[in-house]
């Protein structure tokens, strides 16, 4: 069996499975009935000056059947006075020393503040800290949360203040409402980060409706934009992580986080470089019970791949993610419509004749049945076709065996300039 | 016509150039598409200039010219 336990940073955890800051980690009971599911670590809902929440606080979009596609959120931190948690912490730890307890933190961007807030934690024997830099509703009103960590400087002045008096390992939680994370990465790193995580919830309005006209949620008839996360933010948290994974400036440990359900989600954050991960809003729509399947599907993936442990497929796929001007142009896939499979519901045929390259003629055969056929010569692989199919294996995407050697953008582009030069 | 056709179309008069040993001297991308001028080797008064409309067709001409044709 697979050992799918993981070193993060220095914090080894039994399994990639930490519960994210939020909600699910709000009291020591929630914690613990988490580690006794078998969740591998928790990060605590955020500590700081205890605040004041609002009714009602959280949205959820369903898209077409889904249940909870997309989650919207405007609760706050801990509403908790800090020593009530720091005890539940405490006990919790002394409970279940195996299992890793992280706290989160925000506080005012001052040195004194976090020199406070981190000796305080630390005292009561956390594996680490999470820097909440990324909260995008209500803190950032206030100067804290998102509102430092779109700002580089205020990034890295934040992190050198906690790594200032911290014992334990220090993970910077980034905002992905910034145009790009790198760059907060890039401080993070240059403040003495141990590790960063991403991404924090992105602003949001979940709807309006349309009786009232009232924003989703709304707090007696008014709205606030609220944090978004679940599955609908997956690939823009992907992008983030493999990003940040394949910068060279950013060699430190990434914490995954972004929509999050499956063990299968794992896979992927992980083979994108992320050393673990975190999960909240599956746990939300679930309950804890979920890490039953995602510890179980990720080792019995790996078994079936033959490899022994987690830690060998951290970011596998980083060398695979690159720019777009480094993609092959001379590449070519085509779609191939299985008719033995394809029910002629025309799908396809709408697609690609309204929004793409027109490509797939409908014919009809010697018996006077219609067909479907790519005419592959002016397919331009686009994937369309096979995204609206409702049939499983109905349409292949084909890889066509190149007949012209790999040439990118770039390699265009510099072979075009030394062209020019020579002429010049 | 299908794309593709147009590409072919564009591909033959590259290809006939590249036959009669002209070889690419400059490329220059436009709003209209890539210029491509041809110099005939060892008759260098001998110039053509074509006008590649087709993605296909601009792809070809520089990966000719990455090959180094």
């Amino acid at each position: 069996m697979a050992d799918i336990s993981i070193n993060f940073a220095g914090i080894k955890s039994s399994n990639p499975y930490w519960l994210a800051s939020a909600p699910p980690t709000n009291t020591g009971y929630q914690v613990q009935r988490a580690f006794e599911a078998g969740w591998g670590g928790a990060v605590w809902k955020t500590l700081g000056e205890p605040i004041l929440n609002v009714t009602s606080r959280f949205g959820a979009l369903h898209f077409n059947g889904q249940r909870v596609a997309g989650f919207n959120n405007i609760e706050l931190i801990s509403d908790r006075p800090l020593e009530v948690n720091l005890k539940e912490i405490y006990e919790t730890k002394k409970m279940y020393p195996k299992h890793v307890i992280i706290a989160s933190l925000m506080v005012e961007p001052t040195r004194e503040k976090w020199h406070e807030i981190v000796k305080k934690v630390q005292d009561v024997g956390v594996d680490g800290i999470e820097l909440n830099l990324g909260c995008p509703h209500g803190m950032s009103e206030r100067g804290m949360g998102s509102a430092v960590g779109q700002h580089p400087d205020l990034v890295e002045m934040t992190t050198m203040y906690a790594k200032e008096a911290a014992e334990v390992p220090v993970i910077t939680k980034l905002t992905p409402n910034i145009t790009d994370i790198r760059e907060t990465a890039k401080a993070a790193v240059r403040g003495g980060a141990d590790a960063v995580s991403m991404i924090n919830t992105i602003n949001s309005l979940i709807g309006v409706d349309l009786d009232t006209w009232n924003p989703v949620p709304h707090v007696n008839g008014q709205g606030a934009h609220g944090g978004y996360c679940g599955p609908a933010v997956k690939p823009i948290a992907l992008n983030m992580v493999g990003d940040c994974a394949r910068n060279p400036e950013i060699n430190i440990p990434i914490s995954g986080i972004g929509g999050i359900s499956t063990w299968q989600d794992t896979v992927e954050f992980m083979l994108m470089g992320a050393g673990g991960v975190q999960i909240c809003t599956a746990a939300m729509h679930h309950g804890f019970r979920i890490i039953e399947d995602l510890t179980e599907g990720l080792s019995n993936y790996l078994d079936e791949k033959g490899i022994d442990s987690l830690s060998d497929i951290i970011g596998a796929s980083v060398r695979k993610y690159t720019d777009w001007s480094d993609l092959d142009l001379n590449h070519k896939v085509v779609a191939r419509i299985n008719n033995d499979i394809c029910i002629n519901c025309n799908k396809c045929h709408i697609a690609c004749e309204d929004t793409s390259h027109q490509c797939i003629d409908m014919l009809t055969d010697e018996n006077g049945s219609d067909y479907l056929k790519v005419r592959e010569d002016d397919c331009v692989g686009c994937n369309l076709c096979s995204i609206v199919c409702p049939v499983d294996g109905a349409i292949d995407m084909i890889d066509l065996t190149p007949t012209e050697p790999p040439m990118s953008w770039n390699n265009r582009q510099a072979a075009i300039q030394m062209l020019q030069k020579a002429d010049s | 016509m299908s794309n593709y056709e147009d590409f072919i179309k564009e591909k033959q008069v590259i290809d006939e150039l590249v036959k009669q040993n002209y070889v690419i001297k400059n490329i220059q991308g436009t709003l209209e598409g890539d210029v491509v001028k041809f110099e005939k080797l060892g008759n260098t008064a001998a110039r053509k200039s074509i006008r590649l409309t087709n993605p296909d067709s601009r792809k070809y001409v520089t990966t000719l010219l990455i090959k180094g044709k």
